[in-house]
C-alpha cells in the first residue's frame, strides 16, 4: 500500500514555523483513524470519487471532514485520501470489466 | 481432408520404404538388442534376408543369454537405484525449501545507531539475541504502527512458549525528524522491550544499505517539514549471530510470525544452540 506511488515529501509549512513536528501518540493515530473511517463512510453515501471538498456530493459531510482535518496531520490526509481514489478507480475498473465479461453474448453459460 | 488422407498416405508409404535400414541396422554385429526381440526382426526380414542373418550370429560370437540377463538385470537395477535417489534428492530439497536453512539473503550487516536511552548500539549488540527488526518513522500514517503492533503481539506469543527472549528492534528512516526522545516515546507504544535506533543521515543509510531496506526520505529533510516516507515494509527475523532468517510482509500474521519464530529457534536448539554458535544465551531479560 505504502511502497509504490504514495507522496514522499508533500512538504507545507506548518503553522508555527520552526518547531519540530511532534508524532502523534497512539491515541491521537486512533482518532485520527476514527475521524477518517466516520468521513470516509460520509463520501461512500454521497458516492463522492475525491475527498477534500471539491466535489458537491460531500455537501452533508462537513462536520467530518472537520473531524477529520482536526485529528489528522495535512501529509496523513494527503495519503488517505489519494489512497481512497486510488482503490475507488481500482474497484470500479474490477466492476467494470466484470459487467463487460457478463454482457458478453460469448460468455454466458459459463 | 484429403489433403489429410493423402499426407497419411505418403507417410506410410515412407515409413515401408524407409524401416528396412533401420532393421538391417540393428541386427548389426554390435548389437545383442535385435536378437532379444526377434518379433520385429521376424516383420521386414524376408527369405532374402536369412543369408545375412546367419553371417550376423556368427559375427555376434560373444552374445550368450546369460549375458542379456545380466545386461537386463543390471540396467533394471540401475534404473531403480536412480529413481530411489532421485526421489532422496526431491525430498530434501523440499525440506531445506520448507525450513529456508541454505542459500541466505545478504541481509544484516554492521551500523552504529543510537538507541532510546542515547547509547550507541551497533550490529554486536545482536549478538545472542533473537532479532525482530522493523524499518519505518513515527510520522507514518497507518502501515507502520500496524506492522509494529503486529510484531509486539508475536514477540508475547513466543514469550509465553519459549524461555528465549526476542529483541523487537524498530530503526528510523527519518532521521530529521525521529530525534532519540521521539523514538523513545513512540517504540514505548509497542513493547516493553522494543529498542529503538536512529542516527544522523548517513549512518541510517548505512545500516538500511545492510539490510537491504530503501527509504524515500530526502537528506535536505528538515525537523519542521511535514512529509511521509516511502520505505520497504518488511521485518525481518535474525539469529542469535545476527544472520538473516525469515522476512514477514504485511499478509503475515502475528500468529504466523510467532509458529516461524519458534521453528527456527527449535531447529537452533536441535543445531547446539547459542553454545555451539559460541554466543551468549540472553534469557528473561
Amino acid at each position: 500500500m505504502f511502497g509504490f506511488g504514495s507522496s514522499s515529501a508533500s512538504s507545507s509549512t506548518p503553522p508555527p514555523a520552526s518547531e519540530p513536528t511532534v508524532a502523534p501518540t497512539r491515541e491521537q493515530r486512533k482518532h485520527c483513524w476514527e475521524s477518517r473511517d466516520a468521513y470516509f463512510a460520509c463520501l461512500d453515501k454521497g458516492n463522492v470519487m475525491v475527498a477534500g471538498g471539491t466535489e458537491p456530493g460531500e455537501a452533508g459531510c462537513k462536520a467530518e471532514r472537520k473531524g477529520y482535518e482536526v485529528h489528522c496531520g495535512k501529509s496523513w490526509i494527503d495519503y488517505f485520501n489519494k489512497r481512497r481514489t486510488l482503490e475507488l478507480r481500482q474497484k470500479a475498473t474490477v466492476e467494470a470489466a466484470a459487467r463487460q465479461r457478463d454482457s458478453n453474448p460469448a460468455n454466458k453459460g459459463l | 481432408m484429403t489433403a489429410l488422407r493423402s499426407s497419411t498416405r505418403a507417410l506410410s508409404l515412407l515409413a515401408k520404404r524407409a524401416t528396412p535400414i533401420p532393421s538391417r541396422s540393428l541386427a548389426g554385429p554390435s548389437t545383442g538388442l535385435a536378437r532379444s526381440q526377434p518379433v520385429f526382426q521376424r516383420g521386414y526380414a524376408g527369405g532374402a534376408d536369412d543369408g545375412g542373418r546367419a553371417r550376423d550370429k556368427a559375427a555376434v560370437g560373444p552374445f550368450t543369454w546369460k549375458a542379456a540377463s545380466v545386461f537386463l538385470v543390471t540396467g533394471v537395477g540401475l534404473y531403480f537405484y536412480f529413481e530411489s535417489e532421485k526421489a532422496k534428492v526431491q525430498a530434501r530439497r523440499r525440506e531445506e525449501s520448507a525450513t529456508k536453512s541454505i542459500g541466505k539473503p545478504q541481509i544484516g550487516g554492521p551500523f552504529l545507531l543510537t538507541n532510546q536511552d542515547n547509547q550507541p548500539f551497533t550490529e554486536k549488540d545482536l549478538l545472542g539475541n533473537w532479532t525482530l527488526i522493523y524499518f519505518g518513522f513515527t510520522h507514518c500514517p497507518d502501515i507502520c504502527p500496524e506492522e509494529l503492533d503486529k510484531m509486539g503481539e508475536a514477540v508475547e506469543k513466543v514469550d509465553g512458549e519459549r524461555k528465549e527472549r526476542i529483541l523487537p528492534l524498530f530503526v528510523s528512516v527519518d532521521p530529521a525528524r525521529d530525534t532519540v526522545g521521539q523514538v523513545k516515546k513512540y517504540v514505548a507504544d509497542f513493547h516493553p522491550r522494543m529498542v529503538g535506533l536512529t542516527g544522523d543521515f548517513d549512518s541510517v543509510k548505512r545500516a538500511c544499505k545492510s539490510y537491504r531496506v530503501y527509504f524515500s526520505t530526502p537528506p535536505d529533510a528538515k525537523a519542521t517539514d511535514d512529509y511521509l516516507v516511502d520505505h520497504s515494509i518488511f521485518f525481518y527475523l535474525m539469529d542469535p549471530l545476527g544472520q538473516f532468517v525469515d522476512a514477514f510482509g504485511k499478509n503475515t500474521t502475528s500468529d504466523e510470525v510467532a509458529g516461524k519464530v519458534k521453528q527456527a529457534m527449535e531447529k537452533w536448539e536441535a543445531a547446539g544452540g547459542n553454545a555451539m554458535a559460541g554466543v551468549p544465551l540472553q534469557v528473561g531479560r
